[in-house]
């Protein structure tokens, strides 16, 4: 089920457009900014969805909405809000399912962004 | 619409030695941004969307350390995110309207779209405007520039210079006398320069609310005010608002001030504009339709006294002879 694009290329042409001449490629630094971000975070999801705790679940999953906003996965970005959600209304049924949903799209995100700065 | 009363200001011709040392000269006239999130990429992005652009950013990666920030960095613009672990945008915004340059710098919340509550809460607390999230990047700046032009106050921190180089135009509105302030009938928040409160003789108080200034107008004008501001909400009225009045003065004379205002267009709409005194002015003009008055009688004496064969009126030739 698809929630949207892997990686909407608008999001990243807005972050070249943003590098200035001679300043380290802000587009690399942010696309490694998401990985390491992006890895932490679902550490902290699985670990939150084992121990139930909905309130971090639901930290979690929105800061891996917003991280994963910036980089236009949109995709990964829905099933976080989702899981958000779930976080919120303090109902962990189906999470791991989401979860699961979470690691492809990441995985799928990631993979497309090395692409992107091999371009 | 604003530009216009500015341009009035700033005619005024100010006598640059009178200026007032106070203020401090060496002011950045560079807008200053705290950003406050706990995503490294966002507060990134923000510093290399709004650093080239002119503004000077201050990142904090949580509402504690922000708070720590506000005073020392003394920001224009804190840019909050709403959903942060430990304090959130909502108590740091609270603690921030508590401090002394937190109660008066502007706040704009950064929000997911899926949550207009959130907004909400925000506006109560005090927030100036919101942004949503993923950040519209080429719009930011705009957004930003918006929130400070549409503060007279902060128009006047942020002035343009007088051509002459000469001295800001807060100077030239302090030595005119002339306070500024800013109306959100949303959140009944009053912000206002130190001339204002001097002028309807309130002290600092947060928040001020449009009760509290109404209470200095004289009883006998007050209700025309509030019925002036009434008809100005419900869209009735003008786009902008002129209004003269008497206000109660602490031991002296009642004052007569004069409030113009405009219309500013934020995500509400909000009133702006400057108080002025004009006390002496009416004070003048009514010494000098006295004079006029006088000035007419003399001419009349003085015909009657050339001209005594067109003299039909004995009194007032007697009254020049007594003279």
């Amino acid at each position: 089920m698809s929630k949207g694009q892997t990686i909407n290329p608008q999001r990243l042409d807005e972050i070249r457009a943003i590098q200035r001449p001679g300043a380290a490629n802000l587009l690399e630094r942010i696309i490694r900014l998401f990985e390491e971000e992006s890895a932490v975070l679902l550490l902290q999801l699985e670990d939150a969805i084992e121990r139930s705790q909905t309130e971090d679940v639901r930290a979690a999953a929105h800061k891996f909405k917003s991280v994963s906003g910036n980089v236009g996965a949109e995709a990964l970005s829905a099933w976080c809000l989702e899981l958000e959600q779930k976080g919120r209304e303090g109902r962990l049924e189906g999470s791991n399912e989401i979860l699961e949903e979470i690691r492809n799209e990441h995985d799928k995100a990631s993979a497309a962004l090395t692409t992107e700065l091999d371009r | 619409m604003l530009g216009l009363t500015v341009r009035v200001v700033v005619g005024i011709d100010v006598p640059v030695k009178a200026v007032d040392k106070q203020i401090p000269t060496d002011r950045p006239d560079q807008p200053r941004v705290l950003v406050v999130d706990d995503d490294q990429s966002t507060r990134l992005m923000v510093r290399e969307v709004l650093g080239p652009a002119g503004f000077v950013i201050e990142e904090a990666d949580g509402g504690k350390r922000g708070l720590e920030l506000i005073e020392s960095f003394r920001p224009d613009i804190v840019l909050l995110d709403i959903l942060m672990p430990e304090m959130d945008g909502f108590a740091t915004l609270r603690s921030l309207r508590g401090q002394d340059h937190g109660s008066r710098c502007h706040v704009v919340m950064v929000t997911g779209l899926q949550d207009p509550g959130a907004v909400e809460t925000a506006l109560e607390l005090g927030a100036t405007d919101f942004v949503t999230k993923p950040i519209n990047w080429g719009l930011l700046r705009h957004r930003l520039n918006y929130v400070l032009r549409s503060s007279v106050e902060q128009q006047v921190h942020n002035s343009d210079r007088p051509a002459d180089g000469g001295e800001s135009l807060e100077n030239a509105l302090r030595l005119a006398g002339v306070g500024t302030w800013q109306w959100d009938p949303k959140t009944d928040h009053v912000t206002a320069s130190d001339r204002f409160l001097h002028l309807l003789g309130l002290r600092r108080r947060k928040p001020l609310t449009s009760r509290f200034a109404l209470a200095r107008i004289h009883r006998s004008d007050r209700e025309r005010v509030r019925r002036a501001l009434r008809q100005w909400i419900s869209g009735s009225g003008e786009d902008s608002l002129e209004i003269a009045f008497r206000v109660f003065a602490r031991g002296g004379p009642d004052r007569v001030v004069r409030v113009r205002a405009e219309a500013i267009q934020g995500d509400a709409l909000g009133l702006a504009g400057i108080i002025e005194d004009i006390s002496e002015k009416e004070d003048l003009e009514r010494k000098f339709h006295d004079l006029q008055a006088s000035a007419r009688r003399i001419r009349n004496l003085t015909r009657d006294l050339l001209d005594p064969a067109d003299d039909d009126d004995a009194p007032a030739t007697k009254e020049l002879h007594l003279e």
